[in-house]
C-alpha cells in the first residue's frame, strides 16, 4: 500500500468505540500467533474501515532484502528456499519495513492468489522464477478477507491449506514450488449474507460480533468525525498524528517484550480449566488464550500475565467455538469465566 | 419523478456520494430518467452495465488481443476506470450477489482492486452508480442496499397526461432540447463550490440520528448519507445553512430502504420527547416525513395494484359488491405486498436475506447462468472456454517458442477452466393452518384461504409449490399435499374440517418432519412456512408438560437448513396475543396479526 493511500484511510485512533474489535486486533498484530480475527456484524459498523486503518499503526519488522516474501530474519522456521542457502552462506543484508494490509478481493481467480511460475526464466536459465500472489504478499503481513463467506470454495480451500502449512504450495505448468506464507488472517463478514463454513470458523483465533454503536451522541459524533475527514483527509490526519504515532510505538514495544511476558503455573492452570469447562475440543483455544493474554500484558506494559488479561480477551476466543447442545444454543457467559479464573488466580 | 431528479442532482454535487437505487415496476421510466439525466447534465451517455457483464468487463482484466499476439500482459480497465461518469446499472438485482458487492465496494473505496489472471492491478475509481431494482422479480439484499446513499421508488405513472409527455420525450430523444442543460450543470458546480462551507448543524444531525433509531436503520451508512444528502440539498439551493426541508428530503430518501421496522404506532408519537427546530417545527416535521413514508408505501401499494396482478383490476373496482372472501383476498395481497415492500422488516437479525438469497444456488448441472469459472475438474463437458483463453494468453510466446508452432492458441491442460453455473431454486409454500376452537373459526377460515391466493397471485413463480396442512385434536397432516396444481388449492380449502382443541406442539413437530423430508428430496429447493394459529395449545404430546411452554420448546428447536417460518396471528383481539408473540420469537418468525391488515388498509384508504 502507497503512502497516498494510507494517508486517505481513516485515522484509527478517530474511530469511534468498537473497542473489542480494535483490541482484537491490536492484539494479533503484536502476536501473530493468536491466529487471526473473524469480525461478524451488520453492515455499516466500520469493520472494512477499521481493518484497512490499521495500515496506519502497523510496526517495522526486519526483512531480507531482494526477497519477494520479505522474508524475517528473526524467524530461521520460516524463510524461503532461496533465502535459507543465502543464509547459510552467509550472505543477507536486511532493512526494516513496514507491515501492511494485504487484502484479497472477492473476484480473485486462483491463480493470483497462489501465484505462478515465470516458465520464461526457468526455461533460459533452468532457474525457478516464482511470480508471488496474495499469499506471497501476505507473508509476514495481515491477509484482509472482506465477506469472507461469500469467497468461493475453491479459494477458501487454497486460503486454508497455506494458513493451516504456513506454506504455499503451487502446481503450475507441471512444476511444483513452495514458500512460506506466513500471515495474521482478518476475515469480515455480514451473519445476514450466509453462514460460514465451521472450518473456515475454527482456522481464526478470535472472533468479534460487532454491533452498531446506539447511544444517539455517538451515532452523531461517528457522523461528525466522517464529514469533517472527507472535508479535509490531510488535516484530519495530521491532527491526531501524534496520537497515532503514540500508539504504533506502543504496539512496537510491546512487540519486543511480548516473548519475555511470564506466565505462571497458576495461570496455564487456569486456563486449561476455562477449556475444559467451556468444552474447548483440541488445543487450539488454549494457545489462543494463553498469547492472547500474554499480548494483553505486553500492550498495557506488564512482563507477567494477570487475571484481568485473560478474563478481558477470553471470550473472544471462546464464544465461537462453543457447541450448541441438540436443546440450546450456545451461551458464553463472562461471570462463569471470571469465576473459574478467580478459583486459580485470586481477582 | 421529482424526487428521483433532485436525488440525482444531489449525486453529482457531492462526491462523497456513490450511489443512488431506483426501485420501481418494469416500465416506469427509470431508466429513461437516467439517460436524459446523464445527456442533460453533461452531454455525456450514462454506461450501461449490462445483465450478462461479467466480471472482467465490470473491473477489468488481461487484455486479450494483446496477450495473445504479442505475449504481453496489458491491463484493460473495465467499466469503472471512467473518471467521473455515471455508471447504470439495470436490474441490479439481478446480477450475482458478488459482482454488485464488489462493485458498490470499490465504488465506496474510491478504487478498484484486481487480482486475477496473473495481473494484480489497483486502479482509481471515481464513477457515480446509479441502479435499478425491480423487486417484483427477485428482491435485492439489504446489504447492498445499504451500500446506496439514496433510494427513491418511482411509481408506474398513472396520470394520462404525463404518459403522453414522456411518449412525446421518448420519440423525440435526439431532438436537441434535451442536449445538455446549462442551467443545471451551472446550479451544480455552483452547489460543488459552496458544498464545504456548509457546516451540518447539531440539531440536524440529532434528528437524523433519533430518526435512524426510530426505524431500526442498522450501522452507520444511512445516518452519514443523510447528513451529505441534507448538505448536497443546502447546496443546491444555494443556502449556507441546512433548513428543515434539506433534512426532510434526506430522510425520505436515505432511510426507507434501510429500515428494518415499520412504525404502525403513529398515534402514539412521542412528539413532546423531541425538540428540534423548535417545537412547531418539530410536529411539522414528523409529520411530514412519516406522511412520506406512507406516502412510499402507498406508491407502492399503487405499482401493484398496476402490476396484472391474478385478481385483476376488476376486483378493485367493483367495491361494495364484492363478496368477503374476495375482500380478505385484497386485504391479504396489501399484508403481503407490504411485508414485500418492507422486505427488509421480515427478516431479523441473523436470519434476513437468508430466504432471499436461497433463491439462488450453485449448481453443479449444466443449466443455470454462467456466473464464473474454476479450475476445470476431470472430464468436464462445461468448459468455459473465454476464461480458458484468457488464462493461456499470457504464455503464448513461450509456448510458441518450445513447441516451435505459431499458429493457434496453444492451450495446456493446466489453464483449463470450467463454468460455474447458478440456477433459480423453487420454494414450497407451506400453510400451516390452526383448525381448532370454533369462536372465530369462519373468519380465519376465510383468513386463511385469502392468504393462499394471494400468496399464489403474488410469488408463485412457475416451478413453486403449495401445501395446506391442518391440525385439531381430531387429525394432524397434510389437507393437500405439494402440489404446483394451483387450481385445486381454492377447493380443498372450502372444505377444510374444524375440531376444538389445539395440539400445537404435535404439529410442530410433523410440519418439522415433513418439510425436512422434503427439503432433503429437493437439495435446491427451499420452504417457507406460514403459520396461522392463535398459539392457544391446549394439548401436549407429554401430559405432564404445559401444553403451550412444549410448543415453545419444540419451535425454538425447529431450524431446518432451507426453512423460514412467518407467524400469522388468528386471534381477533384488541389485547395483546402474548402467546403468538413468544411462539413467533422462538420460531424466530416474523409476527403479523389480523389487525395489521385491516389498519394498514385503513391507512392506505386516506
Amino acid at each position: 500500500m502507497s503512502d497516498t493511500e494510507k494517508r486517505l484511510q481513516f485515522p484509527f485512533v478517530r474511530i469511534v468505540g468498537q473497542e473489542e474489535m480494535k483490541r482484537a486486533l491490536l492484539l494479533n498484530i503484536i502476536d501473530p500467533g493468536v491466529g487471526g480475527v473473524l469480525l461478524r456484524g451488520e453492515k455499516g459498523t466500520a469493520k472494512s474501515t477499521t481493518v484497512r486503518s490499521l495500515a496506519q499503526i502497523l510496526p517495522q519488522v526486519p526483512s531480507i532484502d531482494g526477497c519477494q516474501f520479505h522474508c524475517n530474519p528473526d524467524l530461521p522456521r520460516y524463510l524461503c528456499d532461496d533465502c535459507k542457502k543465502r543464509m547459510g552462506a552467509g550472505k543477507v543484508e536486511t532493512h526494516m519495513r513496514s507491515m501492511k494490509v494485504v487484502e484479497l478481493p472477492l473476484n480473485a481467480t486462483e491463480d493470483r492468489i497462489s501465484g505462478s511460475l515465470d516458465i520464461e526464466h526457468v526455461l533460459r536459465t533452468g532457474e525457478r522464477k516464482y511470480e508471488g500472489g496474495v499469499l506471497a504478499q501476505a507473508n509476514g503481513n495481515l491477509l484482509y478477507v472482506d465477506e469472507v463467506n461469500l469467497l468461493d470454495d475453491h479459494i477458501v480451500d487454497l486460503l486454508l491449506d497455506s494458513a493451516a502449512m504456513g506454506r504455499n504450495f503451487v502446481e503450475r505448468e507441471g512444476i511444483s514450488f513452495s514458500h512460506p506464507a506466513r500471515f495474521v488472517l482478518i476475515g469480515s463478514m455480514n451473519p445476514e449474507e450466509g453462514t460460514l463454513r465451521p472450518q473456515l470458523m475454527d482456522r481464526f483465533g478470535m472472533c468479534v460480533d460487532i454491533k452498531t454503536e446506539l447511544s444517539p451522541d455517538v451515532r452523531v459524533e461517528v457522523i461528525k468525525r466522517r464529514l469533517a475527514f472527507d472535508a479535509d483527509p490531510e488535516k484530519f490526519t495530521d491532527e491526531c498524528q501524534d496520537e497515532t504515532d503514540a500508539l504504533r510505538e506502543k504496539i512496537a514495544a510491546a512487540k519486543a517484550i511480548v516473548h519475555d511476558v511470564k506466565v505462571s503455573d497458576k495461570t496455564l492452570t487456569a486456563i486449561a480449566m476455562v477449556s475444559i469447562q467451556f468444552g474447548m475440543e483440541g488445543h487450539r483455544a488454549d494457545l489462543a488464550m494463553i498469547r492472547a493474554a500474554k499480548a494483553n500484558a505486553a500492550f498495557e506494559g506488564r512482563d507477567e500475565v494477570i487475571f484481568q488479561d485473560i478474563s478481558s480477551t477470553a471470550s473472544l476466543i471462546l464464544r465461537h467455538r462453543m457447541k450448541s447442545g441438540p436443546f440450546e444454543e450456545a451461551q458464553f457467559r463472562q461471570n462463569e469465566l471470571d469465576s473459574i479464573l478467580r478459583g486459580y488466580l485470586g481477582s | 419523478m421529482d424526487d428521483a431528479i433532485r436525488a440525482l442532482t444531489c449525486l453529482m454535487v457531492d462526491p462523497e456520494l456513490h450511489g443512488l437505487l431506483i426501485k420501481g415496476p418494469a416500465g416506469s421510466g427509470k431508466s429513461a430518467l437516467i439517460h436524459s439525466f446523464s445527456r442533460a447534465y453533461s452531454g455525456r451517455r450514462a454506461k450501461v452495465v449490462p445483465q450478462n457483464i461479467t466480471d472482467e468487463q465490470l473491473f477489468g482484466s488481461i487484455d486479450l488481443e494483446q496477450a495473445l499476439t504479442t505475449g504481453k500482459m496489458v491491463f484493460e480497465p473495465g467499466l469503472l476506470g471512467e473518471e467521473g461518469g455515471i455508471v447504470l446499472v439495470d436490474d441490479i438485482n439481478l446480477l450475482p450477489r458478488n459482482t454488485s458487492l464488489t462493485l458498490m465496494d470499490s465504488v465506496h473505496r474510491g478504487s478498484v482492486h484486481v487480482e486475477r489472471e496473473g495481473m494484480s492491478v489497483a486502479y482509481p475509481c471515481s464513477v457515480s452508480i446509479v441502479a435499478t431494482a425491480n423487486d417484483r422479480e427477485q428482491p435485492l439484499g439489504s446489504a447492498i442496499a445499504d451500500l446506496f446513499d439514496m433510494c427513491v421508488v418511482v411509481p408506474r405513472d398513472p396520470d394520462q397526461q404525463k404518459r403522453i409527455e414522456v411518449m412525446r420525450s421518448v420519440l423525440s430523444d435526439d431532438c436537441e432540447e434535451f442536449g445538455r442543460d446549462e442551467e443545471l450543470v451551472a446550479r451544480i458546480e455552483r452547489a460543488s463550490e459552496i458544498l464545504g462551507d456548509i457546516k451540518i448543524q447539531d440539531d440536524a444531525l440529532q434528528v437524523i440520528v433519533e430518526t435512524c433509531d426510530k426505524y431500526g436503520v442498522q450501522g452507520m451508512r444511512g445516518g452519514l448519507s443523510t447528513a451529505r444528502v441534507s448538505r448536497a440539498s443546502a447546496a443546491l439551493n444555494g443556502h449556507t445553512k441546512i433548513e428543515e426541508e434539506d433534512v426532510s428530503f434526506a430522510l425520505r430518501v436515505c432511510i426507507p430502504h434501510r429500515r428494518t421496522r415499520v412504525r404502525r404506532d403513529t398515534k402514539e408519537e412521542p412528539e413532546d420527547k423531541v425538540q428540534f427546530f423548535g417545537d412547531s417545527h418539530m410536529k411539522r416535521f414528523i409529520h411530514d416525513e412519516r406522511k412520506e413514508l406512507l406516502k412510499d408505501a402507498e406508491e407502492s401499494e399503487g405499482e401493484a395494484q398496476a402490476a396484472p396482478a391474478a385478481t385483476g383490476p376488476s376486483i378493485f373496482e367493483s367495491k361494495g359488491t364484492e363478496d368477503p372472501d374476495e375482500k380478505l383476498v385484497m386485504d391479504m395481497e396489501k399484508l403481503f405486498d407490504t411485508i414485500d415492500l418492507l422486505d427488509d422488516s421480515r427478516k431479523k437479525k441473523g436470519q434476513a436475506d437468508s430466504h432471499l438469497m436461497r433463491r439462488f444456488i450453485k449448481d453443479a448441472g449444466k443449466d443455470g447462468r454462467y456466473v464464473s469459472s474454476c479450475p476445470a475438474q476431470n472430464s468436464t463437458v462445461d468448459l468455459a472456454v473465454d476464461a480458458t483463453v484468457r488464462y493461456a494468453a499470457p504464455y503464448q510466446n513461450q509456448r510458441r517458442e518450445i513447441t516451435g508452432r505459431d499458429k493457434g492458441v496453444i492451450i495446456l491442460p493446466s489453464d483449463l477452466r470450467q463454468k460455474v453455473r447458478e440456477k433459480h431454486t423453487s420454494c414450497l409454500f407451506f400453510f400451516m393452518v390452526d383448525n381448532s376452537g370454533s369462536l372465530v373459526l369462519r373468519a380465519r377460515m376465510r383468513a386463511v384461504k385469502a392468504a393462499i391466493m394471494s400468496m399464489l397471485a403474488d410469488h408463485y413463480v412457475r416451478k413453486d409449490s403449495v401445501a395446506v396442512m391442518t391440525f385439531n385434536e381430531e387429525f394432524i397432516g397434510m389437507l393437500l399435499p405439494p402440489t404446483r396444481s394451483v387450481g385445486g388449492v381454492k377447493k380443498v380449502i372450502d372444505e377444510i374440517p374444524t375440531g376444538k382443541k389445539t395440539p400445537l406442539s404435535e404439529a410442530l413437530s410433523y410440519m418439522h418432519q415433513y418439510v425436512g423430508q422434503y427439503l432433503r428430496k429437493r437439495p435446491s429447493d427451499v420452504a417457507f412456512v406460514v403459520l396461522m394459529t392463535d398459539a392457544g395449545a391446549n394439548m401436549a404430546m407429554n401430559d405432564e408438560k404445559d401444553p403451550f411452554e412444549e410448543a415453545i420448546e419444540i419451535a425454538s428447536h425447529l431450524r431446518l437448513e432451507r426453512m423460514e417460518c412467518v407467524l400469522v396471528d388468528t386471534k381477533v383481539s384488541n389485547e395483546p396475543n402474548e402467546k403468538a408473540r413468544r411462539l413467533s420469537y422462538a420460531l424466530e418468525a416474523p409476527y403479523y396479526k389480523i389487525e395489521d391488515l385491516r389498519s394498514s388498509d385503513n391507512i392506505i384508504r386516506k
